[in-house]
């Protein structure tokens, strides 16, 4: 054999290797996309089949059309929406003066940053809801964005100040001599700069609200103001039988936007959760 | 940089928006968790609370079972925590080669990452269903088991079901910073290696192991206080059952606040939970601060 065809030889069992593991790593993901296009008796079989005897969208178009599945992914939608909207403003004027600035105060500043990431849930879960609940606000979308922008938030600002970073200080130098003000510099100079970067900061913000469970489900008290995982999560156990078939519709339904977008974000990822610890 | 410190109090009203926010958001909720920890709140009796100073946590250092709860989230971040760094390992070694369809497979390897948490809890409560889930038929077919296993019903079992689902949710994070850390390592040294003869084992563990310390280190706090935190997953699979076997601590302070509304009680536990977090919090932010 000759060295190419070595070569070629282990890329080759190298491929098939990490297709098995990969493979069984999405089992359960397959497993759901398999049972949302079955029929319904072909669901519960003591010997399951991966694929379904025929195609059927029943599951869906019946799952959309039950209940309050709409209101779900409506508010879903909202709350991620709005969640995005204020982290991402809040987060641009914080990440250029992080960025930008030498002040008492700096690391300070960051470090708060950080470290609110780090609060246990519950810490925050329990006092936001008797909160929540003095002001009159449960069961209300306000809610559920106060309570996301707390983890949305700090994350987005750390981000944003990332890709501040990364724009040479000498470009607004020279605006600043033409008497430019900061903050026409920040919304005229850097924000078209960074653009691909805010964008994909809010894509964040949107994903990490669009998943968010726990604050949802304790805030929202009437079937009309679920998110879709709540509702999604809530469906089992509800009206006798589990129809798994419509749940697992349901669940590639929720999937999709993170599905959808994590292949533009997959690079990113490393960046936004590590800050640079690792250096390129 | 000496231009950069004639600043004033203009870096100050850039940070305005953001401090307001955490201080309302962030910050008094989590200081009126922590005094609120120190009278005895309970929503479903009428009386006015009162202060009880410490009485809470010395309830809950004889609470046996927050003191269970609390060693079973211990053990099984620690666990959680080893399979994810072998897996996740491995995962990032192997998408490091030369292999076809790279770009494929990160992808692929992303989507558990990508799943809600609450929807992974689903997918897998129908993967482990006792009669016509995949994983017992998949068991039974290659020979390991030859009746149904009762994956969430079985004490023993449900703990271990709990554990591989946030295992499996863990692996693609671990996987992408690991192999981030492989990619930043300079190829020279590998070829230094080579040319003195090293074999690709001892390059793995005399180049590769080492220059991912660092990275290695940070992503094992950052995924460990995540999953200590986690109750979205466990509160979907089992909600702590069958009895308390999956009781985490979490979920039995979900369980303290929203079933028998003591939350005062519930608060004290969460400080506590803070207080277990503390020490790889301050590893991590200096860590972090480091670099």
């Amino acid at each position: 054999m000759t060295r190419a065809q070595k070569r070629q030889c282990s890329r080759v069992g190298l491929t098939i290797l990490i297709l098995v593991l990969t493979l069984i790593l999405i089992l359960p993901f397959l497993w759901m996309i398999s049972t949302s296009f079955k029929e319904a008796d072909e669901v519960f079989q003591e010997i399951p089949k991966w694929l379904p005897r025929k195609f059927s969208f029943r599951n869906y178009w019946e799952i959309w059309n039950r209940g309050y599945f709409k209101t779900y992914f409506v508010n879903s939608l909202l709350v991620s929406f709005a969640t995005m909207g204020i982290s991402l403003i809040v987060a641009m004027f914080a990440g250029y003066g992080i960025s930008r600035f030498r002040f008492r105060g700096r690391t300070f500043f960051s470090v708060t940053l950080i470290v609110v990431q780090m609060f246990p849930s519950m810490l925050l879960l329990i006092p936001m809801y008797l909160i929540m609940s003095k002001m009159g606000l449960l069961d209300t979308h306000l809610s559920m964005v106060i309570a996301y922008t707390t983890f949305a938030m700090p994350f987005c600002t750390w981000m944003i100040k990332g890709y501040f970073d990364t724009i040479p200080v000498s470009l607004e130098e020279a605006a600043r001599i033409d008497g430019c003000g900061r903050l026409r510099i920040l919304f005229q100079i850097i924000m078209p700069l960074a653009a691909p970067g805010i964008v994909t900061v809010a894509m964040f913000a949107f994903i990490l609200s669009w998943q968010e469970y726990m604050y949802a489900l304790t805030f929202a008290r009437t079937e009309g103001m679920r998110t879709i995982t709540v509702g999604i999560a809530l469906m089992q156990g509800q009206h006798g039988s589990v129809n798994w078939g419509q749940i697992m519709a349901g669940s590639v339904l929720a999937c999709i936007p993170g599905l959808t977008l994590f292949t533009y974000l997959e690079k990113y990822l490393v960046q936004g959760f590590t800050m640079g610890a690792i250096k390129e | 940089m000496k231009r950069r410190l004639k600043t004033g109090m203009a870096p100050y009203l850039f940070l305005l928006p953001c401090a307001i926010l955490i201080l309302v958001v962030l910050i008094y909720p989590v200081f009126s968790g922590l005094v609120n920890s120190f009278y005895n709140e309970n929503l479903i009796r009428p009386i006015a609370k009162e202060f009880v100073g410490f009485e809470n946590y010395g309830k809950l250092l004889k609470d046996s079972m927050f003191l269970d709860a609390l060693g079973r989230s211990v053990v099984w971040t620690i666990v959680i925590l080893i399979f994810e760094m072998i897996l996740g390992l491995l995962f990032a070694v192997m998408l490091n080669k030369d292999i076809y369809c790279k770009k494929l497979f990160r992808c692929l390897v992303l989507i558990p990452w990508v799943i809600p948490n609450a929807i992974a809890g689903i997918i897998w409560k129908w993967f482990l269903n006792e009669s016509f889930g995949m994983m017992n038929y998949l068991l039974k077919q290659i020979g390991l088991i030859n009746h149904n296993l009762a994956w969430l019903s079985d004490e023993k079992l449900a703990a271990a079901s709990v554990v591989m689902v946030i295992i499996w949710k863990s692996i693609p994070f671990v996987a992408i910073t690991l192999l981030a850390g492989i990619q930043a390592i300079p190829s020279d040294l590998y070829e230094a290696a080579k040319v003195d003869g090293a074999k690709e084992s001892q390059c793995f563990r005399f180049i590769t192991i080492p220059m991912l310390q660092n990275i290695m280190l940070i992503t094992a706090i950052l995924t460990s206080i995540w999953n200590f935190n986690q109750l979205e997953i466990i509160q979907v699979v089992t909600k702590g059952g069958p009895g308390e076997a999956t009781l985490s601590l979490p979920v039995y302070i979900y369980r303290l606040f929203m079933q028998t509304f003591q939350t005062s009680y519930a608060s004290a536990a969460a400080v506590m939970m803070m207080i277990v977090l503390i020490i790889p919090c301050i590893i991590y932010v200096r860590k972090l601060l480091k670099e």
